[in-house]
């Protein structure tokens, strides 16, 4: 089985290491691509700053232990509550095909299972040393690899250890819940013992909500008895990587491996029959995989179909068509759900960081509402992709339309111009609310800027915007990232860069004309009509401007559109 | 009806399709025929407009496909071999859809007969990912059926169908063209050519081998007389590869 194991892995590598060869030989534009990649991660992983000081100071470093042990603990609810087998449990449709008819036995699969994700994560550990090789501690590289290796290990062990389990439960609900008793029964307890000292202090938490008071509470409290047995097991995994010194990493060494060590035996003595789980889960994989390369299916889910925003009618414009259907595609959810949940998180964290000394739950909301803003503007564009980058897969229905090129262009920008516009209008209504009393932003929050001038800014530069993405996914296909060309590794981070560069740089240039007419406007207006009235006309001209460049692009695009046969 | 005349599709150094020339008139029913990689689905795409001819016309009811495309577009069907919907889309939605891109005012009134002929009334609120691939090549044939077009071109329809599928889109096809419509489809079942259409254009390597009704076409080869459009077709193509 090893064997086996090992001839599929090298093979497997270095047919597609030879693939990407001839593609970067035949398309020198991916080259270029790779090598932007490349000096983006040079230039990330080897040329940062040095970190700060904060980053060896004792209260912080027991933050970020109890941080990292807490988020361990959320993953490992997540795991045994809501199940974690779509990964741990995944085999490929061809392992299913070739393996589970084999003659091999269950403990057999499970250590082909642990054989690959020990590739990820040695990936993963690899990745990690180079991104925290600045504030780490100073180990020598060998020994934090083995650190992290210890850690991933176990986390991998212990989610795959956990999905076995609730399939054992699923397969024999009775006979599996009486075997599995002392784990469901731990489990139960540890919640209660972590959950119990929160709800009691709930009101003195909410109440420092959430500078670094909240974070002191938080940790007292987390630190005593029941809820610190709870977090040992994780603390005892991460004290390695948080060793200082070789004789502190040698005696946390040993604890680590011996935690590891035991859910090997766990795992591997498990016995569950696991393989309709396994195939259940790699089915749901198989799919997942084909949805995503279908255009905006990722997320589709059979069985819950919501209703259109509004229904057509069959008269009208025909381009509203295309509008509306990529508006349905929104409503039902062809946008990430992990995208909309990492970007509230990074945007909370950001506004955590703002609010450190702890303003209240107004400027938080308000900092929510801006950094999301602010977010929105500048890499939108790369997560509402409901135009042509992703409706050019379909482009032999669309061109045989009795719609003009320019039709069919305009209707599949106007889409997600207005999608992106309208979740920008939602954050700039969060965070007028969140700072509406602040006094020093008085003059920013006057209602003719927040209802009308940003508005107008805002649909003016995602129009310009996603008609340059679309522009470039309509002329290089091949450097915007459509929904059947997933073309992975290196040069796809060099193509994203390449691609959000240009967009920016062109955008700056087309507003030129816009802002210079719309503030001579605004200079003209204002001394007879007042500042907040020459607003209006000011929003006006900058938005007839924008719209005739757009327009302009827009004409030259479907004539583009109407010469391209393939993609 | 459908008038092609010297069509030429070209890609870089390979010719797709060479110098086609052929009519169909209202009511008539072409089987385009061929070998693998002889050009069927090109000569279909430039008919659909979906590919510009390198040379050549193409007129749709009297419209030129490159002078007057929206004009030419809105008077044809086309169904690919895979049926290429929106994922999420009802079969429903897809209707509604179509009607506005095809401006059918009427289209609510059109769309429950559509449904019921092609089996998917009781499917009509699932999405694609919820249908077999035969349903989903039906809700394609409904999407091309449903402004009434005058000109028909589908490409293997018979695809994924059970045997009542089958039957039905045979029917859906023929009445078509009884009620006046041009129709093209190309497929590899001859059988199912012989049986249903009028004439039959067999190409090769892009070009035309064999044009006109069955009858005519064996009238012209004497030494294929009494044989079956399959064995035709064979005499037909090998001779050309020879």
């Amino acid at each position: 089985m090893n064997g086996a194991f090992w001839f599929l892995t090298r093979h497997s590598l270095a047919n597609r290491l030879r693939r990407q060869l001839v593609r970067l030989r035949s398309e020198p534009r991916y080259a270029v691509a790779l090598i932007v990649g490349f000096a983006y991660l040079y230039f990330f992983l080897f040329h940062r700053p040095q970190s700060s000081p904060t980053g060896s100071a004792p209260h912080f470093k027991e933050l970020v232990s109890l941080l990292g042990s807490l988020i361990l603990l959320l993953a490992l609810f997540r795991w045994w509550l809501f199940g974690g087998e779509q990964n741990a449990l995944t085999f490929t449709p061809a392992e299913v095909q070739f393996l589970f008819p084999a003659p091999v036995s269950r403990a057999a699969l499970i250590r082909w299972k642990l054989l690959r994700s020990q590739v990820l994560i040695l990936i993963n550990t690899l990745l990690w040393i180079f991104i925290t090789r600045r504030a780490r501690p100073p180990l020598p590289f060998p020994i934090y690899l083995v650190s992290l290796w210890v850690l991933f290990t176990t986390l991998s062990l212990h989610r795959l250890g956990a999905a076995l389990t609730r399939a054992g439960i699923r397969t024999h609900w009775k006979t599996g819940l009486r075997r599995q008793w002392v784990v469901i029964a731990i489990a139960v307890a540890a919640l209660v013992a972590l959950v119990v000292p929160l709800v009691s202090q709930w009101p003195a938490l909410m109440d420092r909500c959430c500078g670094l008071e909240f974070w002191a509470l938080l940790g007292t409290l987390l630190n005593r008895l029941p809820a610190s047995a709870v977090l040992f097991p994780f603390h005892v995994a991460m004290a390695p990587t948080a060793a200082h010194d070789l004789s502190e990493w040698g005696k946390a060494l040993l604890p680590a491996m011996a935690v590891l060590g035991a859910h090997y035996v766990w795992v591997i003595r498990s016995d569950a029959a696991f393989e309709d789980a396994a195939v259940q889960a790699s089915a749901d994989y198989a799919d997942r995989l084909a949805r995503r390369k279908s255009p905006q299916t990722a997320y589709l889910k059979s069985g819950k179909v919501a209703r259109p925003l509004f229904r057509l009618r069959p008269s009208g414009w025909p381009g509203g068509a295309i509008v509306w259907k990529n508006l349905v595609a929104i409503v039902r959810g062809s946008i990430s759900p992990r995208i909309i949940i990492m970007i509230l998180v990074v945007a909370i964290g950001f506004a955590i960081a703002l609010d450190a000394e702890g303003h209240g739950m107004s400027q938080l909301v308000g900092t929510v509402g801006a950094a999301m803003l602010g977010f929105l503007v500048l890499m939108g564009h790369t997560w509402i992709r409901n135009d042509l980058r992703q409706d050019l897969a379909y482009l032999t229905m669309l061109r045989a339309y009795p719609l003009s090129g320019r039709t069919i262009v305009t209707a599949e920008v106007l889409a997600s111009t207005l999608t992106l516009t309208l979740f920008q209008c939602g954050f700039v209504i969060l965070a007028w609310f969140g700072f509406r009393n602040r006094p020093d932003l008085h003059d920013f929050l006057n209602p003719g800027l927040i209802l009308v001038g940003l508005p107008c800014a805002l649909i003016v530069v995602n129009g310009i915007v996603l008609t340059l993405q679309n522009a470039g996914a309509l002329l290089f296909p091949s450097w915007v990232r459509l929904e059947r060309v997933r073309p992975g590794g290196f040069e796809t981070i060099g193509q994203n860069i390449l691609t959000t560069g240009f967009t920016i740089l062109l955008t700056l240039v087309g507003l030129v004309l816009p802002a210079a007419t719309g503030t001579g406007t605004f200079l003209l207006a204002a001394p007879v009509v007042g500042r907040t009235v020459a607003i209006f006309p000011a929003a006006v001209v900058f938005v007839a401007a924008a719209v005739g460049e757009v327009m302009a692009l827009l004409a030259w695009m479907g004539q583009v559109f109407e010469r391209t046969e393939s993609i | 009806m459908i008038h092609v005349a010297g069509l030429t599709k070209s890609y870089k150094d390979l010719v797709a399709v060479r110098d086609l020339s052929f009519d169909v008139a209202p009511g008539e029913v072409l089987g385009l025929v061929g070998p693998n990689g002889a050009g069927k689905t090109t000569t279909l795409r430039c008919l659909a407009g979906i590919l510009p001819p390198t040379s050549g016309t193409v007129a749709i009811t009297g419209h030129d496909l490159k002078q007057e495309p929206v004009a030419a577009k809105r008077q044809l069907a086309f169904v690919p071999d895979e049926p290429q919907l929106f994922e999420y889309l009802t079969v429903e939605e897809h209707l509604q859809f179509v009607a506005r891109i095809y401006q059918v005012s009427d289209a609510a009134a059109r769309a429950p007969a559509l449904l019921n002929e092609l089996e998917l009334t009781e499917h009509r609120q699932k999405l694609p990912g919820e249908l077999s691939r035969g349903m989903r090549q039906k809700l394609a044939i409904a999407c091309g059926l449903l402004h009434e077009p005058r000109v028909l071109l589908f490409d293997e329809p018979l695809t994924g169908l059970d045997p009542v599928g089958i039957r039905r889109t045979k029917d859906t096809i023929l009445r078509r063209a009884r009620e006046g419509a041009a129709v093209v489809l190309s497929s590899h079942l001859l059988h199912l050519v012989e049986e249903l259409c009028t004439g039959v254009l067999i190409i090769g390597r892009g070009r035309r081998l064999a044009y006109g009704p069955l009858a005519s076409i064996v009238a012209e080869r004497p030494e294929l007389k009494g044989l079956a459009l399959e064995d035709v077709f064979l005499a037909i193509t090998s001779a050309q590869s020879e």
